[in-house]
């Protein structure tokens, strides 16, 4: 696997850009994400946000640029001057490290939240059961789930199944959390545990990368604000300063469209 | 009006309205099978001696385990037909599309007994003889004439699977169009390969989804295989057909075949029942 510079970032999103057909949904993204950041990718709907995040596990392919996690150029192989998109076995190894949370939680409908988050040490990393066991109850423990261990997702409120999934994403110990609207399925009151969660998650230095309309977590949970628009980074600042004083006239728009008190 | 505004809401009798239309429909369907049911008995249609005769007949009942056979069988080679040309049909390469599509246009477009007496003449037609052999070999391995090879049996086999693989491609192929795509983001994302997706995630939800429908393509089947009556195959109703042209008691030996295909019918039902109710819809 290729190598890129800067080995010290989590992520590096170096030119990238993505097209269906003519459409395009981001044109010239370029970022990095420190080990340990919190990164809230903000922006209005359709500015790409989600299909960026897709992007890094390769969910997505990409048009042009590079994506490098870890220092490992994901979905492609440099050679001959060209990238050539690997196999589905080595994209599979490279996404054991890249955890990813969705908008609708996805959690898998014929298992329950303890086999949901077993899952992945059981099939992907073939790791003993009984260990996978012990790291799932942990997992469901830490978020304040074990009793629900043996409940289906059916039987589950939106907000318990986000924990679930992010539980289950955490069980393969990924580098970088990619977290997909996580809480825009849900009512206020459900949404307030899965930030409480996220919250947790940053205090421990976990590397995330957060698409959102969530105020709550891109203003006090998020380091960075990365706010796209019209499939462009329109700015990137530390969350502090974007809310307080945002440089560009499209953010000082969106702000005041989201925070009208203030 | 006074009266009732004074006595408090608990204490006022609440009436539903009764659904008499259903209760007269019911009574004049009821009416209509007692009828149906007195003209049968009064007509003497079926002599129950005969019947009771030839219910336990030891050949019938030998015909009854052949097409018990013959459409379990047939099911399953079906599912595993039915699950290749699904698989091929949603796999987006325009080349496996086409065959698995034109598949499904020919089988399920054509009589089943067109199939079935085609695969028992125009095979052996096709291909006189079947060799298999070893290359660089002088003897083959094993050679015989395609007659002695497709007995009935085969023959209705190969044409009882083939259509209906055709009808289980559509069905399995709707079961995986069904499993959300979110269920195949998150296990791609977990680092699943594309197989262990599929055998982890989609096949399992996407067989609970098959269930009923795949339940009721098995009673089909059951039923057709009556169809291999036609290329001399002793299933039950070809065993019935025979022993009434010999004694012409017609309506007594259908009825005993009715009654074995009855059963046949009680028992996958309760198959499905039973499968229902161990793999759960969640």
């Amino acid at each position: 696997m290729s190598t890129a510079p800067e080995q010290s970032h989590a992520v590096s999103v170096v030119g990238v850009s993505k097209k269906w057909g003519p459409v395009s949904a981001f044109t010239d993204v370029s970022f990095d994400v420190p080990q340990g950041e919190v990164v809230a990718l903000l922006g209005p709907s359709g500015a790409g946000k989600s299909t960026l995040l897709r992007c890094v596990n390769h969910l997505e392919t990409i048009s042009a640029g590079r994506i490098y996690v870890h220092g490992d150029l994901i979905g492609y192989r440099l050679g001959g001057g060209a990238l050539y998109e690997l196999s589905d076995a080595d994209i599979s190894r490279q996404r054991q490290k890249i955890g990813m949370v969705f908008q609708h939680f996805n959690l898998f409908k014929h298992m329950t939240a303890l086999q949901n988050v077993m899952s992945g040490p059981v099939h992907v990393l073939q790791s003993p059961k009984a260990e996978a066991l012990a790291l799932a109850l942990d997992l469901l423990d830490k978020v304040g789930l074990k009793a629900k261990a043996t409940a289906y997702p059916s039987e589950l409120s939106g907000g318990q199944q986000q924990r679930v999934a992010i539980a289950r994403a955490l069980a393969m110990q990924p580098r970088v959390l990619l977290l997909d609207e996580p809480t825009s399925a849900l009512d206020p009151e459900l949404a307030q545990e899965v930030v409480e969660t996220i919250r947790k998650l940053a205090e421990e230095g976990q590397t995330m990368l957060i698409a959102t309309h969530d105020m709550g977590i891109a203003r006090d949970v998020a380091d960075r604000v990365i706010f796209m628009e019209g499939g462009r980074i329109a700015e990137d600042a530390r969350s502090k300063d974007f809310f307080t004083a945002p440089k560009s006239d499209r953010a000082r728009q969106f702000l005041s469209k989201l925070l009208p008190a203030q | 009006m006074a009266v009732t505004d004074r006595l408090s809401a608990s204490e006022l009798p609440i009436v539903h309205r009764r659904r008499w239309g259903a209760w007269v429909l019911g009574a004049v369907a009821l009416l209509v099978v007692i009828t149906i049911v007195h003209a049968a008995i009064r007509a003497r249609i079926v002599n129950l001696g005969i019947f009771a005769d030839y219910i336990f007949d030891p050949l019938i009942v030998m015909g009854a385990v052949n097409a018990l056979m013959l459409g379990t069988l047939a099911l399953f080679i079906a599912t595993a037909i039915g699950f290749v040309a699904a698989l091929m049909r949603v796999s987006g390469n325009p080349i496996l599309v086409a065959i698995s599509s034109t598949y499904v246009y020919l089988f399920r477009g054509t009589p089943m007994l067109i199939q079935l007496i085609f695969w028992f003449n125009a095979v052996p037609i096709m291909f006189p003889s079947i060799t298999i052999g070893l290359p660089f070999m002088a003897e083959p391995l094993f050679s015989a004439p395609t007659t002695a090879l497709v007995t009935p049996f085969l023959a209705a086999l190969a044409g009882l699977s083939l259509a209906e693989g055709a009808y289980m491609s559509e069905i399995i192929r709707a079961g995986i169009l069904a499993v959300d795509k979110g269920q195949r983001a998150a296990a791609t994302a977990l680092g699943m390969t594309q197989r262990q997706v599929l055998t982890q995630v989609v096949i399992p939800q996407a067989g609970r989804i098959i269930i009923p429908a795949a339940g009721n393509q098995y009673i089909m089947l059951l039923k057709s295989s009556s169809l291999a009556s036609a290329i001399g195959y002793l299933e039950l109703l070809r065993v019935a057909t025979d022993i009434y042209s010999s004694n012409f008691q017609v309506v007594e030996l259908l009825a005993v075949a009715a009654f074995w295909y009855l059963v046949m019918t009680a028992f996958a039902t309760a198959i499905q029942t039973v499968l229902e109710k161990v793999f759960p819809q969640r």
